[in-house]
C-alpha cells in the first residue's frame, strides 16, 4: 500500500561540495539556445564546442540573454589526480570533470537537465518522454533504459510533435510544456533511429558514462512543425521495452499512475503538497495505461490507434 | 496477539498535516515530513475517512460492514490491518477508551 519516495537521479557524478574551480572571469563562447520554455546558455572556451553545440541545435530559436540556466565548460584539472579534464560547471559550481573530449557535450547535455531540476521550481518535473499530437498530449514516464527515447524518436519520424524524451514539466494549471533537447540515442538503437530516418547528428563519436557510444537527434530535422507546445496532458503511457515483446497496451487507474508518477518526480520532495496537488490537476482528465514496447513500428500502430482512435 | 495500537476500542486519529486526494475510487496521501506518497484502495480510502479520532475500530468494522457487505470477522480483520499498517507509516495516531 505505502511506499518511501526515492529519488531517480544518480547523484553520484556530481560532487556539490567542491567550490567552483572557475576563479576569473572566462573568455568563452557563448550558446544561448531556447529549448522550449527553458532558455539556456553553453559558455565554452573549448575549442569548436559552441560550434558543435550551434550544429545540434540547428533550427533553435536563439534569446538574448537571461538564461534560465547557465552551464560553463573549461578546462581545469581533476581534483584527485591533477589529470587535465575537461570541466563543466552550473550555478552551483563543479558538476562532472571528465577526460576525454568526446565525453562533454553529453555531459552538458547532462548538466543542463540538472540546473534544470535545481533551478525550474514552478514547474513539477517528472521523468518522462512527451509527446503531442493534434492536441493530444502523452507523458511516457519511466525510469531509465525503458526505451522512452527511443518510443519518442518512433512518434517524432510519425509527425507528431516532441516536446521532451525526459522531462515533463507540468504547471500549476496542469498544463504541460515543452523542453525539447536533442534525443540522446544509445548505440544499440543506432539501426532504429537509421530505420526511422532520423538522422543523428554526429561530428563526434560521443561517449556518456555507462551508456557507451551515444548520438543525437535534432528533433527539428524531423520537420519544420516538430517541436510541440504546451498541452494538456490526456494520456499518461509507463512503456516497457522487452526484445521480441509483442506490444500491448493495459489500462490502469489514475491512483496507480499518481502513485508511480510520485516517485518519477525529480522536485516533488521540494515542491511537497503543492507539488502533489499539481500532480493531481494534470491527473484529473488523463486516461492512464501500461505499455509493453516491441519492435518500434507495432508499438506506435498501437500507440496510434488506442490514444488517437 | 494484537499490538497494544489496533486494539478494538482504538481510536484512530488522521494527521492532518498531510494532503488527501481522492482520485476516482482511490485515495493518494503526501506526507510532506517523510516525502512519502501512499496509495489507499477504496476499503483503505473508507476507513481513513473515517479515522476521526471518535470512532473505534470497532466502530469503523460495523460500517464497513454495512456499506460494503463484508463479514463482521472479514471487516474487523480489514480496520485493524489498515490502521495497524498507517500507524507504521506516520499517518495515523490512536487513542482509547481504556
Amino acid at each position: 500500500m505505502t511506499a518511501a519516495l526515492t529519488a531517480q537521479i544518480n547523484s553520484t557524478a556530481i560532487d556539490l561540495n567542491r567550490e567552483n574551480p572557475f576563479t576569473s572571469p572566462i573568455v568563452a563562447d557563448r550558446v544561448r539556445l531556447r529549448l522550449g520554455v527553458i532558455d539556456a546558455e553553453i559558455a565554452s572556451s573549448i575549442e569548436g564546442l559552441a560550434d558543435e553545440y550551434a550544429e545540434l541545435y540547428r533550427g533553435y530559436d536563439n534569446h538574448d540573454g537571461g538564461a534560465n540556466i547557465t552551464v560553463q565548460v573549461e578546462r581545469g584539472r581533476s581534483r584527485y589526480t591533477m589529470g587535465r579534464r575537461f570541466v563543466i560547471s552550473g550555478s552551483e559550481g563543479r558538476m562532472f570533470s571528465v577526460r576525454r573530449i568526446e565525453e562533454v557535450l553529453p555531459h552538458v547535455e547532462w548538466a543542463l537537465n540538472w540546473e534544470v531540476v535545481r533551478r525550474m521550481d514552478g514547474y513539477l518535473q517528472l521523468h518522462a518522454g512527451v509527446m503531442e499530437r493534434e492536441g493530444v498530449g502523452v507523458a511516457f514516464p519511466a525510469a531509465p533504459g525503458s526505451g522512452k527515447t527511443t518510443l519518442c524518436a518512433g512518434l517524432l519520424a510519425r509527425g507528431w510533435r516532441f516536446l521532451s524524451d525526459e522531462f515533463a514539466l507540468i504547471d500549476n494549471e496542469g498544463m504541460i510544456h515543452p523542453y525539447p533537447k536533442a534525443l540522446c540515442i544509445k548505440e544499440g538503437s543506432f539501426a532504429v533511429m537509421e530505420h526511422l530516418g532520423l538522422p543523428m547528428v554526429q561530428p563526434r563519436r560521443y561517449r556518456k558514462g555507462k551508456k557507451g557510444r551515444v548520438a543525437y537527434v535534432n528533433p527539428r530535422f524531423a520537420g519544420d512543425e516538430s517541436l510541440g507546445r504546451k498541452c494538456r496532458l490526456a494520456h499518461v503511457v509507463f512503456p516497457k521495452y522487452a526484445s521480441g515483446a509483442t506490444p500491448r497496451l493495459r489500462t490502469i487507474t489514475r491512483g496507480e499512475t499518481g502513485f508511480e508518477l510520485a516517485q518519477l518526480s525529480f522536485n516533488l520532495r521540494k515542491k511537497s503538497s503543492v507539488g502533489m496537488a499539481m500532480l493531481m490537476g494534470a491527473l484529473q482528465t488523463a486516461d492512464c495505461h501500461r505499455l509493453a514496447s516491441g519492435e518500434i513500428d507495432a508499438t506506435c500502430d498501437l500507440i496510434e490507434k488506442t490514444l488517437l482512435g | 496477539m494484537e499490538p497494544l495500537r489496533t486494539k478494538p476500542n482504538s481510536k484512530p486519529q488522521r494527521r492532518d498535516d498531510v494532503t488527501y486526494h481522492v482520485i476516482d475510487d482511490e485515495a493518494l496521501i503526501y506526507d510532506p515530513d517523510r516525502g512519502a506518497t501512499h496509495r489507499l484502495n477504496s476499503t483503505a480510502r473508507f476507513i481513513w475517512e473515517n479515522c476521526d479520532g471518535s470512532a473505534s475500530c470497532q466502530t469503523i468494522a460495523e460500517k464497513l460492514t454495512h456499506v460494503w457487505n463484508a463479514s463482521p470477522q472479514q471487516a474487523r480483520i480489514d480496520v485493524v490491518g489498515a490502521v495497524g499498517s498507517m500507524v507504521d507509516n506516520g499517518l495515523l495516531s490512536v487513542g482509547s477508551d481504556r
